[in-house]
């Protein structure tokens, strides 16, 4: 059993340090581990804890390409469905992948009482995402002329995005008990930034006319970078070990400077209902460091062609061949853009805003048991900028200080629905804590590709647009004292109809209650 | 108690958590395999359409005549109008000509008895003087009245003659001959013995001063010196003086001119290369004919035309009217060294026949024939030199107005298009993937000029193989013309290609002015415009799997 523990323990170490917070929702609902507050700022642990490189969070999506859908099994060999690829091209074609890693995390009460809990964590940071136009994926199925009655045709590039953020915060927050019903928290996140890269603006597209047939190159945009363009100037330079050498002395400093927060409140409406709020403001980061950006004004290009007026302005002289002229007339075509709009570059510092926050959810306590033990289901929304609204049901089981798990189904950022689960467990000093979210990770395909007798193989979900997970292990404060015996109040009387049958466990129904029970959890005095 | 109830839980629990572990087990043992190659077969349709602007251009009318090499001057007036000119010489003449002047006068001196012997008492160096004067007439037909004339080349010769034993000195001068402002003096001497002397003054840049009398009259006074040698002088010997004018070129005359002076003029002008006109083709509207005359001389002249023809061949066509009898008087110069300047212009108008009808018999001269006539002057104060010239040029000028209808372009294209296109099957990708090619003309014509253009698909010996389609741009009326034309080429029509012979395509375009048919006269303006797209759509019927 040991044994089981200590390789649990090592995978969940081991998975900790591939990814970013906040991906997996049953975290939310497992109040035994202090990750639950990443979720619930407003909820208490059981214990005071300390981790050392030990937490750790991950998320990816694909909502680019799944090629197992656009296969159809059939004998010898499947068949590659051309129709298929064209409809998982619609929509969103992103690909994103965020990790997160826990250098130091610590929480205490302040107080035997504990009324008020703080919290100290420094976490670091990456976040990727790659976006691709879902017109430019399915130009090669429709052309740039399927009008379709409209009096023109877009190929719309601006949902390409490209980005890549490394940052580190430095967080302290405070959970305090109000009276028996009310609590509250707040964080406050120090940023400091080390790599970044963005499409800030994209106004790019291509339209074509359905009369005349002409193309309007519509341009302008932003991208900004920190941090990126020393990398890249030592890759180009064949330098790249010196900057490697020198990266632990980049990251420990603290050139591109921000500030986040986190505010919550939970409100126990009765002793089974409970809701809370929590917002959470990602924070600004101005980056100063190494910058390089550049900016096209917007501008609307119409091609037309050659041009014929002036016996072809050149292009058309000493052209050997018809790809000669195509050549000379798009230089032509891109120098005059060029002339009129210019790339502008800069290394003025700028400002980028983390995506605010909002968490709102509800759980109502099924059951509840003298030992600590419960039942809870719960449901909760999650809105973060930029993304649909995602929201959760989930059924929580508490045994006692043994184990958590919460089971939980719902949709995050309009993708797929997905499955997740979580669970907590204490063993011994430690408290080891996993969670998963995206079901449909367990359905794989593998694909083997022969052509001139060469063999690629690779295996991925079959299709999970949603993927997280989640693991930690932290060393649980005073996990040695003992407990003491459980006060319970006096029972109400045995509750033995067909509506609630008595299964050995203390219910209390909420509506059949008289008046408020006090309910001790294990750990409380 | 609580033991029990711990165990209870975990009993109700165990259920549970048997149950998620078993979903994950076979929810994670779901596999599935597959096995791609470069025969792994494609289902679904790929009918992408692709649309490319390919070609755009605008041209005035002005431009596109500027880069035509043509023989041809255009000219642009501030409206736009356009007009081609071709210019020829017809005549240069000197009307009025200064002859050169030949005169002479002889004056003798015969001594008689008394004289003689008053000479022959005389001693040795005793001398007698003797004054008398002469007249030499000179005549200028050319001038009714003379006021003065110019010298320049040529002598005036002065001579004595006598076989007297005396010496002779004799001092002349002549009042209406000037030169460098002074009348002209004369020394001349000759000695006993010597039977005669000559003396000679050049006429260059001398004048003559007239009295405003029909000639000039030279008045000379004479002082001759009679010197004794103390030989004896017989009765009846003479000394005689001769003043000659031997060819001396008049340069300018002033004064008032004859006005029956007449010039008689015959011009044959080359015309411009009209001889390949269709007028079944063309129609010019306005052409004309501009006559520009220069007069350099002090003297209104009169062009009297007897005969003005185009010629076509040995064919001549008289042009008669109001407007060759109005040709206007030609105006002096006011100046010596001026030019005056005389422009008529001969168009339909007061033209019989018409201009524009001689025009289509395409000409290839033009005869001028008449005189030139010094025109009557109430006054004097007209003047001709030597240098001074009447020149007459000329133009044909025809502005670009007018109707052409069925003026055809062909040319052939040679292209092995049925080879071609079999060797373009070339799977997975070839042009049967395609189903059809479109070329679209968006025209916006500004120029009143319509186009007719078709294609026909020909084998190698030139026989025509199928008809391709068609392509019609209207001309410009009061407003221009758009219109977007497609040339499609179609899968079925590819593949009746294929099996052809085709071995080109002959291009035929078809050029008429608006309304032509009905005779509609239209003007072309250089800045009439037509700005012209072609743009291509590629409908595409992929096979996934050829």
């Amino acid at each position: 059993m040991s044994t089981l523990r200590v390789l649990f323990t090592a995978f969940s170490l081991l998975f900790a340090c591939v990814t970013s917070a906040q991906w997996v929702p049953s975290a939310a609902f497992n109040s035994m581990a202090p990750q639950h507050r990443d979720w619930r700022i407003t909820g208490q642990p059981d214990h005071g804890y300390f981790s050392l490189l030990s937490n750790g969070s991950s998320m990816a999506s694909n909502t680019l390409a799944h090629p197992a859908t656009w296969l159809v099994p059939s004998t010898p060999a499947p068949q590659v469905d051309l129709n298929a690829i064209f409809d998982d091209f619609a929509g969103d074609n992103e690909v994103e992948g965020n990790a997160s890693l826990t250098w130091f995390n610590a929480g205490f009460y302040l107080s035997q009482n504990k009324k008020t809990f703080v919290d100290f964590a420094a976490t670091e940071h990456v976040q990727t995402r790659l976006g691709l136009p879902s017109d430019l994926l399915q130009l090669p199925f429709t052309g740039n002329a399927m009008f379709g009655g409209s009096t023109s045709a877009t190929i719309d590039l601006a949902p390409l995005d490209v980005s890549f953020l490394h940052y580190r915060s430095f967080s302290a927050g405070i959970q305090r008990t109000l009276g028996e019903r009310l609590s509250v928290g707040a964080r406050l996140s120090r940023l400091h930034g080390y790599h970044h890269l963005a499409i800030e603006e994209n106004q790019w597209g291509l339209t074509t006319d359905a009369n005349v047939w002409t193309w309007n190159l519509e341009g302008g945009g932003r991208i900004v970078s920190s941090g990126m363009n020393a990398m890249y100037q030592a890759q180009a330079a064949g330098q790249l070990d010196s900057l490697i050498q020198a990266l632990p002395q980049q990251l420990i400093s603290s050139n591109n400077k921000g500030w986040g927060a986190e505010a919550g409140i939970e409100i126990d409406w009765t002793e089974r209902w409970s809701t809370w709020f929590q917002c959470t403001q990602g924070g600004t980061i101005r980056w100063t460091n190494d910058v390089l950006s550049y900016e096209v004004d917007s501008f609307d290009w119409e091609l037309n062609g050659f041009d014929a007026t002036n016996g072809g302005n050149s292009w058309i002289d000493g052209a050997a061949a018809l790809s000669d002229s195509v050549e000379r007339w798009a230089e032509q075509e891109l120098a005059a853009i060029e002339a009129f709009h210019a790339t502008a570059e800069s290394n003025a510092a700028y400002e980028t805003k983390l995506p605010n926050r909002f968490v709102a959810g509800a759980e109502y306590t099924v059951l509840r048991s003298e030992g600590g033990s419960q039942v809870s289901l719960g449901g909760m929304i999650e809105r973060v900028s930029q993304r649909p609204m995602s929201w959760n049901l989930g059924i929580n089981a508490r045994i006692g200080n043994g184990l958590q798990s919460t089971l939980t189904y719902g949709n995050r950022f309009g993708l797929v629905s997905t499955a997740g689960v979580s669970v907590a467990m204490p063993l011994g000093p430690l408290l080891v804590f996993a969670a998963a979210e995206g079901h449909q990770a367990l359905d794989w395909s593998h694909f083997t590709v022969a052509y001139d007798d060469q063999y690629t193989k690779w295996s991925m979900p079959t299709e999970a647009p949603y993927v997280a997970a989640q693991a930690g292990v932290v060393w649980r404060l005073k996990w040695r004292k003992p407990k003491k015996e459980p006060v319970v109040e006096p029972l109400a009387p045995f509750q033995n109809s067909t509506r609630s049958p008595a299964l050995g466990f203390d219910v209390q129904l909420e509506d059949e209650a008289f008046e408020a029970l006090p309910c001790t959890l294990p750990g409380e005095h | 108690m609580q033991k029990l109830h711990m165990n209870q839980k975990k009993s109700a629990l165990r259920p549970l958590m048997a149950l998620l572990l078993a979903a994950f087990l076979i929810g994670g043992c779901t596999k599935r395999e597959f096995n791609l190659t470069e025969d792994t077969t494609l289902t679904g349709t790929l009918d992408p359409v692709f649309a490319v602007p390919l070609v755009h251009g605008a041209w005035s009318f002005g431009e596109v005549m500027d880069a035509v090499e043509i023989p041809v001057t255009l000219e642009t007036d501030a409206s736009g109008e356009i007009t081609a000119i071709f210019p020829f010489d017809a005549f240069e003449t000197s009307p009025i000509p200064l002859e050169p002047l030949s005169e002479s006068v002889a004056t003798n001196l015969v001594l008689n008895e008394e004289q003689a012997l008053a000479l022959s008492l005389m001693p040795a160096g005793e001398e007698i003087d003797l004054d008398f004067s002469s007249a030499l007439e000179l005549s200028m037909p050319e001038l009714a009245e003379v006021d003065s004339v110019w010298l320049g080349g040529g002598a005036l010769s002065i001579s004595l003659q006598s076989a007297l034993p005396l010496n002779f000195t004799a001092l002349a001068e002549c009042e209406n001959l000037v030169i460098d402002g002074q009348p002209l003096t004369v020394d001349l001497g000759l000695l006993a013995g010597s039977s005669a002397t000559e003396f000679f003054v050049p006429m260059s840049g001398a004048t003559l001063m007239g009295i405003g009398t029909e000639g000039v009259t030279l008045s000379w006074t004479w002082n001759v010196v009679l010197a004794s040698t103390g030989q004896s002088v017989d009765p009846g010997e003479a000394l005689s003086i001769q003043t000659t004018f031997e060819e001396v070129a008049v340069t300018g005359a002033f004064g008032k001119f004859s006005s029956e002076l007449s010039h008689p003029i015959e011009a044959r002008m080359a015309m411009p290369e009209l001889t390949s006109w269709n007028p079944a083709l063309f129609y010019l509207s306005a052409p004309r004919l501009v006559m520009e005359i220069k007069n350099s001389f002090g003297v209104d002249l009169g062009l009297n035309i007897t005969e003005l023809a185009l010629l076509s061949g040995d064919e001549a066509t008289l042009l008669q009217g109001p407007a060759i009898d109005g040709f206007p008087d030609l105006a002096g110069a006011s100046a010596v060294g001026d030019t005056a300047l005389t422009m008529h212009v001969l168009d339909n108008a007061g033209m019989d026949p018409d201009l524009s009808d001689v025009m289509n018999a395409a000409p290839d001269r033009l005869l001028l024939t008449g005189t030139i006539d010094v025109l009557p002057s109430s006054a004097n104060g007209q003047f001709a030199t030597s240098s001074d010239v009447l020149s007459c040029t000329g133009a044909l000028e025809v502005p670009l107005a007018g109707w052409a209808q069925g003026v055809t372009w062909k040319d052939t294209i040679d292209s092995p298009i049925s080879q071609e296109l079999q060797a373009g099957v070339a799977p997975p990708l070839d042009w049967m993937d395609v189903a059809s090619l479109t070329l679209r003309f968006i025209v916006d014509n500004g120029w009143p000029m319509e186009l007719n253009g078709s294609v026909t698909f020909i084998n190698a010996e030139g026989d025509s193989l199928l008809a391709g389609p068609g392509l019609w741009i209207p001309g410009a009326s009061d407003a221009p013309a758009a219109a977007t034309v497609d040339y499609t080429l179609d899968r079925p029509l590819a593949l009746e290609l294929m099996e052809m012979e085709c071995a080109g395509v002959a291009v035929a375009w078809t050029l008429a002015t608006t309304d032509a048919d009905a005779g509609q006269s239209v003007q072309v303006y250089a800045q009439d415009a037509m700005s012209m797209r072609i743009a291509a759509k590629v409908e595409c019927q992929i096979d996934p799997t050829p």
